[in-house]
C-alpha cells in the first residue's frame, strides 16, 4: 500500500527540489566557452560508455567524468537543471534525435556547433543532420542512422520464386501472392508504432512537418498518408502482415520459425532482431536487404527512419570548445566507429565501418551499399518536434490494427490526437 | 507540561518530522507552485488528456475498492475458520503475491498475460485469448491494473483483518453460537460490527492508493505499448511537470487528487467514528 503512495510524494518532492529558482536561466551570452581546467561532465548510455573511456584515455588533456543515466528521464533531468540552475551535463548522448527540438528551443539546453565544429567535417556528415539543424543552426551531432531498407530471407524469396518489389504496389501485390500461396509467412509487421518510420514516414504522411518556428502542418487526409493505408490495409487482413509489434513475443516466434519472408525496417534490424539468438535468431546466410521500394508516383524511393542518436552540447558548459571536441571523436574517429554497434552517420566512419559487414557471414549478401544508398535517402518531410509521435500511434492506429481494424479508421483518432498534443506542447497547428 | 505528556510527543516526534519534511512541507510548496500561475487549475482540468485519465481511474477504483474489501473480509473469515488446520499456511499463502511488488510485479505480470511466455497460456487461450494483442488490449487494461492491484494488496490485509477477527470475543462468538446464528449471521451482524473500524481504515488506504496509480499504467506502456503515457492521474501530473514544462499544472493536479483523498479519508473518519473510544461511548 505505502509503495502506491509514494508517486504523488515524488511529484511533490520533485516539485520541492525546483523550489530554488522559479525563472529559468538565461541563456548564457552565446560566447564560446574555453576553460581547460573545467571538468567536463559527460552523459552516456551504456553503449557509448567504451567510447566516451576511450577518449578520455587518449586525451589526457582534458578533465572529464563520465556517467550512464536512464536515457527515459533526459527531459526530466534538464526540465529539473533549469529550474535550480546548475548541474547540466556539458555533453550528452541521446537516443532519440527528437530532443533536439527541446533542447534547442524552450528548453534551452543545447549549444549551436556552427562555429565549434570544422566546416569540412560538418560536410561530410552529408544530410545526417538535418535533425540537428532549427532555424538554420546546427544544434548536435549525429551518431548513427537509422534509415530502413527492404530486409528478406534471400533462400526463402529464390525457393518462393517471388521477385523483389520495386514499388509499393508491387509490394502490395506480392503481400497477396504470399497470403493465397504461403499462407503463415509475413512480408512486415504493423502492430507497433514502427508502422510510422516503416510507411508513414517514407510516404511523406504530413505528421511533423515543420513549418515555421513553433508551427507544424499535420494532415492524415494528404493522399501521401491515406496511400500507407490502402496498402497496408488489405494485407493485414489477408494476413501477410502480422498485427503483432516489432518486438512482441509472438513476433519473435514468427521469426523464429523462419516465417518472416520480409521485413521493411530500420538499418539496425539485422543485427538487433534477426540476429540475436534470443529473438529471431536467423541462421547465418539468410538476411540480405534491398532498397527501398517507391510509393506511387515519386521519383526518389524513400526511406523512413527509426531512431539514430545524437550528441549535444550544453550551453552552460565552461569548455564548450573541449565538449565538441569529444563529441567531433566520438562520430568521426574511424579508429572508433569501425566497430560501431550501428551505422554510423559521419560518412568516412561508416566507409569504415563497412568492411565489419562486408565480412559477417550472417548476412547472405553485404546489406552496406543498400544502407549507403538509403541512408541519403530519409524523407525530409518529417523534423523533429516536441510532441510524442510514438505515442499517438500507440494510442490510435495500433490499437486499431490489432484489434482487427483497419489503419484508415485509425486515422482521423491520429488526427485529433497528435493536433491535440502539438497544441499542448505550444505549436501553431496549420 | 507534564512528564507524561512530553513522552508522548517524544513518541510522535519522528513522526512527526516525516510528516513535515516529506508531507506537509511538499503540500505547500506545491500550493505556493500552483498559485504561481492564475490559470494553473484550468489548465490541468481543461487538458484534453485531463477527463479520459479521471475516467481511466474511476473505473478502475470502481472495480478494485469493492473486490478488495469485500476479497480481503471473506478470505479472512475463511483463514479464520480453518485456523486449526491450515490457518497459517493459508496466510503465508496469501502474503506471498504481495512479496512482488512495483516494477517487479509488473514484468511478472506482463509474462503472465503473454500467451507465448505464459505458464496460463491454455488458460488464457480459452478466454479466446490467443495472442499479447488480445489480452493487453487498452480496453482489458482496467481489470488487468485492478488484478494486480489486489493480488500485490490483500495479503497483508488478510493477516490485518485476520487478527482483528481474532479479537472478537469469545463469549461473544458462542452466545451467537447459541441463539442459532448461521455462519453468515455471525460474520455479517457478530463479527463485522466489532472490527468496522479496521475495515475503514483499509478502504481509506485501498482508497488513496488506488487513486494515486502509477507504476502499473507507466511501466505496462513502457513494456507493452499499451495504454498511454497519460492513462492515470498521476501520469499526467508527470508529462504536466517534465513533458510541457508546466510545473503550476502539475502542482494543481497534485493537490486536486490530495483534496479528493482528504475529503474521502475525512467522511469515512467521521461517518465511522473512527477516534471514538470505550470511554467516549
Amino acid at each position: 500500500m505505502i509503495r502506491l503512495r509514494i508517486p504523488i510524494t515524488a511529484c511533490l518532492a520533485a516539485a520541492l527540489l525546483t523550489a530554488c529558482s522559479s525563472s529559468t536561466p538565461a541563456a548564457v551570452g552565446g560566447a564560446i566557452t574555453e576553460d581547460r581546467d573545467a571538468t567536463l561532465l559527460v552523459w552516456s548510455d551504456p553503449t557509448r560508455l567504451a567510447g566516451f573511456e576511450q577518449f578520455k584515455k587518449t586525451h589526457p588533456n582534458l578533465r572529464m567524468k563520465v556517467e550512464t543515466y536512464d536515457g527515459q528521464s533526459l527531459l526530466t533531468k534538464i526540465q529539473l537543471f533549469n529550474r535550480t540552475g546548475k548541474g547540466w551535463p556539458d555533453v550528452v548522448f541521446a537516443g532519440q534525435p527528437n530532443v533536439v527540438s527541446q533542447f534547442a528551443g524552450k528548453l534551452n539546453y543545447a549549444q549551436p556547433l556552427d562555429s565549434l565544429i570544422p566546416q569540412q567535417i560538418r560536410e561530410n556528415f552529408g544530410t545526417a543532420n538535418a535533425p540537428c539543424e532549427v532555424g538554420g543552426k546546427l544544434y548536435c551531432l549525429r551518431n548513427d542512422l537509422a534509415q530502413t531498407v527492404l530486409w528478406y530471407n534471400k533462400p526463402l524469396m529464390e525457393r518462393f520464386g517471388y521477385q523483389l518489389p520495386k514499388t509499393w504496389t508491387d509490394y502490395r501485390a506480392l503481400g497477396e501472392r504470399v497470403a493465397k500461396e504461403h499462407p503463415g509467412y509475413v512480408i512486415g509487421s504493423a502492430g507497433s508504432f514502427f508502422t510510422y518510420y516503416d510507411y508513414f514516414w517514407s510516404s511523406g504522411c504530413p505528421i511533423q512537418q515543420v513549418t515555421g518556428p513553433d508551427k507544424v502542418h499535420i494532415n492524415l487526409k494528404d493522399a501521401k498518408c491515406t496511400r500507407v493505408a490502402d496498402v497496408l490495409d488489405p494485407l493485414i487482413k489477408n494476413g501477410s502482415l502480422t498485427k503483432a509489434g516489432l518486438f512482441d513475443p509472438e513476433m519473435a516466434k514468427l521469426g523464429k520459425e523462419g516465417k518472416v519472408l520480409m521485413l521493411p525496417g530500420a538499418s539496425w534490424l539485422g543485427d538487433y532482431l534477426f540476429k540475436p539468438k534470443d529473438l529471431f535468431a536467423t541462421p547465418d546466410g539468410q538476411i540480405a536487404a534491398a532498397p527501398y521500394p517507391s510509393w506511387e508516383g515519386e521519383t526518389t524511393n524513400w526511406s523512413g527512419s527509426a531512431g539514430g542518436g545524437v550528441y549535444l552540447v550544453s550551453r552552460h558548459s565552461k569548455n564548450m570548445k573541449g565538449a565538441a571536441e569529444i563529441i567531433q571523436w566520438m562520430t568521426t574517429d574511424a579508429g572508433y566507429q569501425k566497430s560501431a554497434p550501428t551505422y554510423p552517420a559521419y560518412g568516412p566512419s561508416a566507409d569504415a565501418w563497412a568492411k565489419r559487414l562486408a565480412t559477417d557471414p550472417f548476412y547472405a549478401a553485404d546489406p552496406f551499399p543498400v544502407m549507403r544508398e538509403q541512408a541519403a535517402k530519409v524523407n525530409p518531410v518529417q523534423q523533429p518536434t516536441r510532441y510524442d509521435v510514438e505515442g499517438a500511434f500507440t494510442q490510435t492506429v495500433v490499437p486499431a490494427i490489432r484489434s482487427g481494424g483497419t489503419v484508415g479508421t485509425g486515422l482521423d483518432a491520429l488526427q485529433t490526437e497528435l493536433v491535440n498534443l502539438a497544441k499542448a506542447q505550444g505549436y501553431d497547428v496549420g | 507540561m507534564t512528564s507524561g505528556r512530553l513522552f508522548g510527543w517524544l513518541c510522535v516526534a519522528p513522526y512527526l518530522i516525516l510528516l513535515v519534511v516529506f508531507g506537509i512541507g511538499p503540500i505547500l510548496y506545491a500550493l505556493y507552485e500552483s498559485l504561481s500561475d492564475p490559470r494553473a487549475y484550468l489548465n490541468a482540468t481543461a487538458d484534453f488528456r485531463f477527463l479520459p485519465a479521471v475516467g481511466n481511474v474511476s473505473l478502475f477504483m470502481a472495480l478494485y475498492l469493492p473486490v478488495m474489501v469485500i476479497g480481503v473480509l471473506l478470505l479472512a473469515l475463511f483463514v479464520q475458520d480453518q485456523r486449526p488446520l491450515y490457518g497459517t499456511t493459508l496466510r503465508l499463502v496469501y502474503m506471498l503475491p504481495g512479496a512482488v511488488t512495483g516494477s517487479a510485479s509488473v514484468l511478472l505480470w506482463y509474462v503472465m498475460l503473454q500467451p507465448a511466455l505464459s505458464p496460463f497460456a491454455p488458460l488464457l487461450s480459452g478466454m479466446g485469448l490467443r495472442t499479447g494483442n488480445d489480452v493487453l488490449k487498452p480496453s482489458h487494461l482496467v481489470v488487468i491494473f485492478a488484478l494486480m492491484a489486489f493480488a500485490t494488496g490483500f495479503g497483508q490485509w488478510v493477516v490485518i483483518m485476520y487478527g482483528a477477527l481474532q479479537g472478537v470475543p469469545q463469549e461473544v462468538l458462542e452466545a451467537s453460537r447459541m441463539d442459532g446464528c448461521t455462519w453468515w449471521q455471525t460474520a455479517l451482524r457478530i463479527k463485522l460490527p466489532l472490527i468496522s473500524k479496521y475495515v475503514v481504515y483499509m478502504v481509506i488506504l485501498a482508497f488513496t492508493a488506488g487513486l494515486q496509480i502509477f507504476i502499473e499504467p507507466q511501466l505496462l506502456y513502457g513494456v507493452a505499448f499499451t495504454g498511454s503515457k497519460s492513462w492515470s492521474l498521476n501520469q499526467l501530473g508527470l508529462l504536466f511537470a517534465f513533458d510541457n514544462g508546466d510545473f503550476a499544472a502539475a502542482a494543481a493536479l497534485c493537490l486536486m487528487l490530495l483534496a479528493v483523498c482528504a475529503v474521502a479519508a475525512c467522511f469515512l473518519v467521521f461517518k465511522a467514528k473512527f477516534f471514538e473510544t470505550e470511554v467516549d461511548r
